[in-house]
């Protein structure tokens, strides 16, 4: 089980990486990898139900959940590695529009980020149990070659999805970088379903117009990027889990653990993203607006429920993958700041957890964050 | 049935993925079938590695299917090799920068590697243009893209 404590800490460190070409750009505290993927993985899943013929929606979540996992270790490459001049002018001038590049240089390029982010996710996965590994390689493949039609509409779907964030950031003004990724879409996006809701981000963004709710519940899961997880607000914290990187890291733990438990991984990923998005958007609100498309209504609310009332056995790993996640990272603050209140965590833990190998998995959290020194100090056992 | 007009790689790679599923699908049964029953109920194992295979199957039967169905992009004639067709390598000049990139099939395409899907906005708008055409993409500002040269050379 090391293995599967040691991958989680690492992929967890997405959470703390911000996206490059928005840091270059100026953007405070932009969002983190982790976030991005959160949306990445629900704007593919949403519109991928739309593509005909069919595409297999598992494997697209799959694929939008491991696409950015080389960048632990690569760290978020962007088109314009080695290019930028160093004044800082021309180098924002640079950045606003997009790369371009002699097809032979493209081509060497590629395969040097290739060799380094395939090297990095290698790294990152190298304990996992062997079928996990292969099936992650394989999905990164897949996305990064663009080698099957869900690989290819998750990786236009991935390049949608940062357009809409930079549009998020700066609007339709016209001196913006975002034209830099409008012409990025104008190069990779053929996918219908895609180009038809690109159309939409156009009409709202550029021309006020009113498009239906499936855009709005998109920006209402941009929200989620920066929320805190509601654990943490009554704390002082370096930095606050928000509730896109809680479901970006169940997610990882799910699909690692659940295989062997038997789970149907199909709803069981999509329950994790269902799970804590809605608990957070409806659980207020109380009205599901935003998502027009009845089936895709009908099938999350039921997701939603089986966690809720812990009706199926996906369910309940749903459920005690999501506690044992928050109490990982307050066992990670509780590392920065020994004040962090670690007790009412490991209290609660006692009873919480009763799939088998999610104890095991907590056991083995507490061993090496709570070793016997510092349980008996704390006056715990 | 549809025809996939592809370049030589593009068919290479595309057999070397469809060895890659074949693999991934070996390694999947390796460690046997689960039991369908578990006492009296449904294993859930088995139904997991039931939904993986039949994922897997139906991904080699798409891939087969393509392999099937493909023809290898041949050069136009001499007279038409000015014109950008599949498997037309095209440098553009935007706005001050050169560009080029080849177009092909939807399936071969991948922009990083300066191949742009035939039905992207850019690949349709310059599909039949030649040497000299100034072509306009305009989703939402306008972007103008002049033909500079068109090459089937790699072909």
């Amino acid at each position: 089980m090391k293995n599967v404590l040691e991958f989680l800490l690492n992929a967890g460190k997405l959470k703390e990486i911000p996206r490059t070409g928005f840091v270059w750009l100026g953007i405070k505290n932009p969002e983190t990898i982790a976030q991005h993927i959160f949306r990445v993985v629900f704007l593919n899943w949403v519109l991928g139900t739309r593509v005909t013929p069919k595409i297999n929606l598992e494997h697209v979540i799959k694929i939008s959940l491991v696409h950015d996992l080389c960048e632990v270790y690569a760290g978020d490459m962007t088109p314009y590695w080695g290019l930028l001049p160093k004044d800082e002018k021309k180098k924002i001038e640079m950045l606003k529009r997009w790369v371009r590049l002699p097809k032979e240089v493209k081509e060497r390029r590629d395969k040097i980020k290739f060799k380094k982010e395939e090297k990095s996710l290698q790294r990152l996965i190298k304990d996992l149990p062997f079928k996990i590994r292969k099936e992650i390689e394989s999905y990164w493949l897949e996305y990064e070659r663009m080698i099957s039609r869900e690989g290819r509409f998750s990786k236009q779907g991935d390049k949608v999805e940062t357009l809409l964030q930079a549009l998020e950031y700066w609007g339709d003004s016209p001196d913006s970088p975002v034209i830099g990724w409008w012409e990025e879409v104008e190069d990779l996006v053929d996918q219908p379903v895609l180009r038809e809701f690109l159309k939409k981000i156009e009409k709202r963004f550029y021309h006020k117009g009113n498009v239906n709710g499936e855009l709005d519940f998109f920006l209402e899961l941009g929200k989620m990027k920066a929320r805190p997880q509601k654990e943490w607000k009554d704390q002082k914290l370096r930095r606050y889990e928000t509730v896109a990187e809680r479901s970006f890291l169940t997610a990882l733990l799910t699909w690692v653990l659940g295989e062997k438990a038997g789970l149907k991984m199909g709803s069981a990923i999509k329950m994790v993203f269902v799970y804590n998005v809605y608990e957070e958007i409806f659980s207020k609100k109380g009205n599901f607006d935003f998502v027009l498309d009845s089936n895709f209504k009908d099938e999350t609310i039921n997701l939603w429920d089986q966690v809720k009332k812990l009706s199926s056995f996906e369910g309940k790993f749903i459920k005690e993958a999501h506690w044992l996640i928050g109490y990982l990272q307050a066992l990670q603050y509780f590392k920065e700041n020994p004040n962090f209140p670690i007790l009412d965590w490991f209290k609660e833990g006692k009873g919480i957890i009763t799939i088998l190998d999610l104890l095991e998995l907590k056991n083995e959290m507490e061993e090496k964050f709570l070793p016997t020194k510092k349980r008996k100090i704390l006056g715990i056992n | 049935m549809k025809k996939f007009y592809l370049t030589k790689q593009g068919l290479e790679n595309l057999k070397k993925n469809y060895e890659i599923l074949k693999e991934l699908r070996r390694i999947k049964i390796q460690g046997g079938v689960p039991e369908i029953l578990e006492s009296e109920d449904l294993n859930p194992e088995y139904l997991s590695y039931s939904e993986d295979i039949n994922l897997l199957d139906s991904k080699l039967f798409e891939l087969k299917n393509i392999l099937e169905n493909t023809e290898i992009i041949k050069k136009p004639s001499l007279e038409k090799q000015n014109i950008i067709d599949f498997g037309a390598t095209v440098v553009v000049g935007i706005d001050g920068q050169e560009d080029e990139f080849m177009i092909v099939d939807p399936l071969e395409s991948n922009p990083s590697l300066g191949k742009i899907s035939s039905e992207s906005p850019v690949g349709k708008a310059l599909l039949g243009h030649k040497v000299g055409d100034e072509v306009i993409i305009s989703s939402p500002i306008k972007i103008v893209y002049r033909i500079k040269k068109v090459k089937y050379d790699s072909l």
